[in-house]
């Protein structure tokens, strides 16, 4: 009662931890204080075990495709133009190029020629998957945190700046989704009403079902029968996604912010069939491990 | 922690994305300049929606009694697993719709989606066309769709060299 007391007082979000953990929130704050820099270590060499981790299926998926001449990408709109030959040399070299500097990477993240090496076959490989009728933006996060990490230099006390550039770079992509859907929150409005606006998540589970042809599993079914649920929570994704770049700048909610951006890309794939795993790994490295999580630390960066 | 330059640059990567996405992009009528995406994803469905549809008429010689489209029949057509022929699918849709010109490109479109969607058959007979339906009733296997017939085309196997 004592806690519960001091926690309507104060209303400190340390005190939610005191409730919760007791006697053990000491050592918990210890424990986060010691392992910063161990955090900071393990986001620069995981971040390219994480990006060999994913291109490795995507090199084994596009080395043996024709070329690219469905529907290339300006990036590599001159490949359409060589033999499939010539295609299939390209691909394998950026593929080569790939796993060796990401694999010294993951040991040797401050080497600016193999960090520069990663980002440059990341950019193909992803711009060649691309070419295929469909833009994988899955992996922009990925690619765009990418060219942060080439700016590791040997000062190590720069290393948590690189890492904050990094994190940024990982949620932009959320801000502008969400931008987009609160620009387009009048028309939708005047042209179908407040039940337009309540029904867009609906009808969106409705599209990716019938695109894809998904089996409607239960968990859809709810939320495309309770339109006032799936309403809200399209609202409060608004929210999240138009908050999250500022958000980074409040260090204590990082392990927050990864919570929620994790929950919706897990409940983007159970519920839409939308797979966005490659962000969804570096939420988990970004945020759930971020060298910035400090327990009691109250200040605004 | 955080420095006033990271600050900084933060802020300059952040205003570069917002002017491409929301600015540049919709000017030039696109939806990606790589590596730029305009992020305008699952903004607003509206529940009557203009679709593409590829309606099976014939699978090896054989007529079928009741044509059946492909978002129905996964079974019948693995290929229509591979999450890019639903994309596929619409380009060529969209590339006849508008009768451009461009028959490059629509021969492009046909030759992936044939040779992701048919490997399985010797020669089918399909058509490719347009229709304004409800997004959620298409969902119900009763529910008809007037389908309005852009082109129809046969895809023979071809004899192995």
């Amino acid at each position: 009662m004592m806690f519960m007391g001091s926690y309507f007082k104060t209303n400190r979000s340390v005190d939610i931890l005191k409730v919760l953990f007791g006697s053990q929130i000491d050592r918990i704050r210890l424990f986060l204080e010691k392992t910063v820099r161990l955090r900071t270590v393990l986001v620069m060499h995981g971040f390219y075990l994480l990006v060999l981790f994913l291109l490795f299926d995507r090199f084994n998926n596009y080395l043996f495709k024709e070329s690219t001449k469905v529907s290339p990408v300006e990036f590599v709109y001159i490949l359409s133009w060589f033999p499939v030959e010539q295609f299939h040399f390209f691909t394998m070299s950026i593929a080569v190029v790939g796993f060796i500097s990401l694999f010294v990477c993951i040991f040797f993240p401050r080497n600016t020629l193999f960090s520069f090496l990663s980002f440059l076959s990341i950019l193909f490989c992803i711009a060649i998957e691309s070419s295929y009728g469909k833009v994988i933006h899955g992996y922009y996060g990925v690619l765009f945190s990418s060219i942060v990490f080439v700016f590791l230099s040997k000062r190590k006390d720069r290393d948590i700046q690189i890492i904050f550039c990094a994190q940024f770079s990982s949620v932009l992509c959320y801000t502008l989704a969400g931008l987009w859907k609160v620009r387009l929150i009048p028309s939708t409005f005047n042209d179908y009403g407040v039940w337009g606006l309540l029904h867009a998540l609906g009808n969106t589970i409705a599209y990716e079902h019938v695109t894809y042809g998904y089996e409607l599993s239960s968990l859809s079914q709810f939320f495309l029968n309770h339109d006032i649920i799936t309403g809200s929570l399209f609202f409060s994704l608004i929210g999240l996604q138009c908050m999250a770049v500022i958000l980074v700048f409040y260090t204590r909610f990082h392990f927050i912010l990864g919570l929620f951006l994790i929950l919706f890309h897990v409940l983007s794939e159970l519920i839409v069939h939308i797979p966005f795993r490659a962000q969804l790994y570096l939420i988990v490295l970004f945020f759930c491990f971020s060298p910035f999580i400090q327990m009691g630390k109250r200040k605004v960066l | 922690m955080i420095d006033k330059k990271t600050k900084v640059v933060c802020l300059c990567l952040f205003l570069i994305h917002l002017i491409i996405a929301h600015v540049v992009l919709p000017q030039l009528h696109k939806t990606d300049i790589y590596p730029f995406y305009d992020w305008n994803l699952f903004s607003f469905s509206p529940q009557q929606q203009e679709k593409v549809f590829l309606k099976i008429l014939e699978i090896d010689g054989n007529k079928l009694d009741r044509s059946i489209y492909i978002f129905r029949n996964r079974k019948i057509f693995p290929g229509s697993n591979y999450f890019l022929v639903p994309h596929q699918i619409n380009r060529l849709g969209w590339h006849l719709l508008k009768n451009d010109g461009n028959k490059e490109k629509t021969k492009l479109y046909k030759k992936s989606v044939e040779r992701n969607l048919f490997y399985a058959n010797k020669s089918v007979v399909y058509e490719i066309g347009t229709s304004s339906v409800n997004i959620r009733k298409l969902l119900k296997p009763n529910y008809e769709i007037h389908f309005r017939s852009l082109a129809r085309f046969k895809y023979k196997e071809r004899p192995a060299q």
